[in-house]
């Protein structure tokens, strides 16, 4: 028998034939993340039903000397979670219970599969919610979340998942299992937990995840306004933040992306002549927040919207917040294949860089659309393209590579939220000098010594990895 | 403490060279601020020099318009705080040794937060930093954005190694709007209960709300003047201030923290607190303890137990040794002599 045929016996033993997944077509699915322009086909998907089952998986491999990636749903936007051509996906998405929910403590401990909104809808029953809040949230995992550091609309006030995760219980490429962090306290040690989040899954894999639970606010007040330009939008957001007033979101959307939105499933009543349109949210407690609502309604006027107007119910509210959440999946009707960028300048700069994603989009004629989360400067322009044009895919991955060194330029870095992955490995070195993706190496190595971890991913390991990847789309 | 013993380099060059005089020496060497949490974090280390950042101490620039500034790691919070007064921001965090320590102590030890229900430990307001480590190489952690995933979070690595694996140099740290009407009041005990788990909770959420001592009324401020609230007597706000500088007096210098769950906030409320907590930080669920460690009376196996965090931590992670190595290779970690005198 030969060794693969060994290790994929040992597998199928693990977790049973069901979920060990070797024939193409299963495996399809599995080729890239939501970041189509990476694919890579995996020897196999072992999909693991429990701690026990995954410890022992990470081991097998770990000893067999098997490169792998552990996934969640897959729904990342940087090519984080493609595994190396051979490899083997670690699909953690039946790893979906829900172990404690503590409201009186205000914590929760999860499997890395559970579903973001599955989890804030258990915490509703309570009082409680789990703050970040990325678009994806009815379908992305918490354990996805943990490895890039998700955010979404609402981190502006409340932060990214790094400061909601209290602690990981995790097994390291080597088959230890560890628990990093604490439920009660800030860690006075080392804070392995930090170094975690964010790691794109390459320090270790999460089996369970302590998580902070903060209450829902007495209430909340949704409002928009409409601008004849981007720029208009983005100075008022300026104006908001400067007046010393912190609402929880603001998020901006172009006339491309609110004509998405009004044209699809997601339609809330958009203005479809307006420029660009901006989206605030301000929560606390009930006489508070009107006061802090009319004040930003005073910061908006000085910048001439179109139109202003609050949400009347929490229907319109959520029909807002709806159509927000869901323009990157209604930009999809604009053409075949979509590049979702991500990358920040700080907030002064974005007037700028919103200029120059402009001035990229007029020379190299291929739509874009934006919508972004003004108050962390943190931009997402959407390429609409077709891959099966090669021409068109170069143009846009260099229109991207543009974008992200014009936000290094001002100041700003690679990514917000959608982390590294392969889409940005080599930029990376434009953003850090050699001698710290040189101590970003060693250090992965005392967690991931022999590199079988997501191999790749996240630092410029060598030269060119994203280049043992297909491009565009494109299958061997 | 031997005096003599501390360098207090002006610039990262003369860091870099006491680094490698201490080398030389065959010393041991380890990065401090002004030392006010040194008798907490390190109760036992000796090194044969330390490396003060309190030197290194201007504010390199305030980027209002951002909400971040940059700062030298030497520099005091109090002088941090007076400098953002005119562009009414402040730094998200509530804690002892605002006119004493240095924010790079405050931030590597890591210190305790009263506002940590609101913007999380102090740690978090660290957008990135920029470090020497044990050879001397420089390193620049994170952003100046408030948000970036790029690369690894050395900075919280690097602030959680209370200065074993890098001197801090400088920090990058996020800002916050001051409250714009900070209103203060008194709470007994019955009123305590209700704005820690009642409606009053969600009519108007405290910004502090701390205790001085177990029988004395709770103080509370709001980030505004609340709506009328029935038995909430409000006082001047000169009171709140100097309770609060109090509170932060007994909490820097108590020689322990614990850190509570629930139930022992319960039953705090039901018999009052043990004499032995001079302060209490309802919000975050900490308390400042007469003793390091956990009251003689309490059982360590027993049930009550597992509902308390003692700090400070004094066993080290079983990783530090290997993250040194990565951070230095082939150079003596900070707090050991080099193995060979003349050093690497």
């Amino acid at each position: 028998m030969s060794r693969k045929k060994r290790w994929l016996r040992r597998l199928r033993e693990i977790v049973g034939k069901e979920y060990l997944l070797t024939d193409p077509a299963s495996l399809l699915a599995y080729e890239s993340d939501a970041l189509t322009l990476f694919r890579s086909q995996p020897a196999a998907v072992v999909l693991p039903a429990s701690e026990a089952e995954c410890i022992a998986v990470v081991r097998l491999l770990a000893a067999e000397k098997i490169p792998f990636t552990a996934r969640g749903a897959g729904t990342g936007l940087s090519g984080g979670a493609v595994v190396e051509p051979g490899g083997v996906v670690l699909a953690l998405s039946r790893m979906q219970k829900i172990l404690t929910l503590d409201p009186q403590q205000g914590f929760a401990v999860v499997e890395p599969g559970v579903v973001n909104d599955d989890l804030n809808r258990e915490a509703a029953r309570w009082g409680l919610r789990y703050a970040p809040d990325p678009s994806s949230q009815t379908v992305c995992t918490l354990g996805g979340n943990l490895g890039e550091n998700a955010g979404g609309p609402h981190c502006f006030k409340h932060g990214m998942t790094s400061q909601h995760v209290l602690f990981a219980k995790v097994v390291t490429a080597t088959g230890k299992v560890e628990t990093w962090g604490d439920a009660h306290s800030v860690p006075e040690d080392l804070d392995l937990r930090g170094f975690l989040v964010g790691s794109e899954g390459s320090v270790a894999v999460a089996l369970q995840i302590g998580l902070r639970l903060i209450p829902k606010p007495q209430a909340i007040v949704t409002l928009f306004a409409a601008f004849d330009s981007i720029a208009g939008a983005c100075a008022a957001v300026q104006s908001i933040v400067a007046q010393g007033l912190m609402p929880v979101a603001l998020e901006v959307m172009d006339q491309r992306a609110i004509r998405a939105v009004e044209a699809s499933v997601y339609r809330c009543g958009l203005p479809t002549d307006a420029g660009a349109i901006l989206l605030v949210d301000v929560e606390g407690p009930e006489n508070q927040i009107q006061e802090e609502a009319e004040a930003v309604e005073v910061a908006l006027q000085k910048h001439r919207p179109m139109k202003t107007e609050r949400a009347q119910s929490p229907e319109q509210r959520r029909a807002l917040w709806k159509g927000r959440k869901g323009a990157g999946g209604a930009m999809g009707r604009l053409g075949p294949d979509s590049y979702v960028m991500d990358g920040v300048v700080p907030r002064s700069k974005l007037v700028q860089i919103m200029a120059y994603v402009e001035q990229v989009e007029q020379e190299t004629d291929i739509p874009v659309a934006n919508l972004f989360h003004a108050g962390d400067g943190n931009i997402h322009p959407h390429f609409s393209y077709d891959s099966r044009d090669r021409s068109q895919a170069d143009k846009v991955e260099a229109a991207g590579a543009k974008i992200l060194r014009k936000c290094l330029e001002l100041g700003g870095s690679l990514s917000g939220e959608h982390g590294i992955g392969l889409e940005k490995e080599a930029l990376l070195q434009e953003q850090f000098e050699p001698q710290e993706l040189a101590l970003m190496e060693r250090l992965r190595r005392v967690f991931n010594p022999e590199d079988l971890l997501n191999r790749g991913r996240g630092l410029p390991l060598g030269s060119g990895c994203a280049e043992a990847f297909h491009r565009h789309g494109g299958r061997p | 403490m031997n005096p003599t013993k501390v360098l207090q380099p002006q610039t990262a060059a003369q860091a870099r060279q006491s680094l490698q005089h201490c080398r030389e020496q065959g010393w041991s060497v380890l990065p401090r601020g002004n030392g006010s949490r040194l008798q907490r974090h390190f109760p036992s280390a000796a090194p044969d020099r330390w490396l003060s950042s309190t030197s290194m101490n201007r504010i390199l620039r305030i980027q209002a318009e951002d909400q971040i500034c940059e700062v030298e790691a030497g520099c005091s919070p109090a002088t941090l705080s007076a400098a953002l007064e005119p562009y009414d921001l402040e730094l998200g965090t509530c804690s002892p040794g605002a006119e004493t320590g240095t924010l790079g102590g405050l931030f590597m030890a890591p210190d305790h937060s009263m506002l940590h229900h609101l913007w999380g430990p102090p740690r978090d307001q660290v957008l990135g930093g920029r470090w020497m480590m044990a050879d001397g190489c420089e390193i620049q952690s994170g952003s100046q954005v408030v948000k970036s995933v790029a690369g690894y979070d050395l900075t919280r690595l690097f602030l959680g190694s209370r200065g074993r694996l890098a001197f801090c140099l400088n920090l990058i740290l996020r800002l916050r709007p001051v409250p714009r009407n900070p209103t203060w009041a008194r709470l007994d005990r019955e009123q305590l209960s209700s704005w820690l788990w009642g409606e009053h909770r969600h009519l108007a959420p405290p910004r502090l709300l701390f205790s001085l001592s177990p029988h004395e009324q709770a103080w509370v401020q709001w980030e505004a003047e609340p709506a009328p609230l029935l038995g909430v007597r409000i006082v001047d706000p000169e009171e709140g201030r100097s309770a609060l500088a109090r509170a932060l007096e007994t909490l820097g210098q108590a020689p322990g923290r614990a850190s509570f769950d629930q139930s022992i906030r319960t039953s705090w409320l039901q018999s009052g607190p043990d004499e032995s907590w001079p302060m209490i930080d309802w919000l975050s669920s900490t308390a400042a303890c007469t003793a390091p460690g956990p009251p003689s009376s309490l059982d360590p196996s027993s049930d009550q137990a597992s509902h308390w965090k003692f700090s400070p931590v004094t066993q080290d992670s079983p990783w530090l040794p290997a993250l040194a190595e990565a951070c230095a290779p082939g150079f003596p970690p900070f707090g050991q002599r080099p193995e060979t005198e003349g050093g690497s």
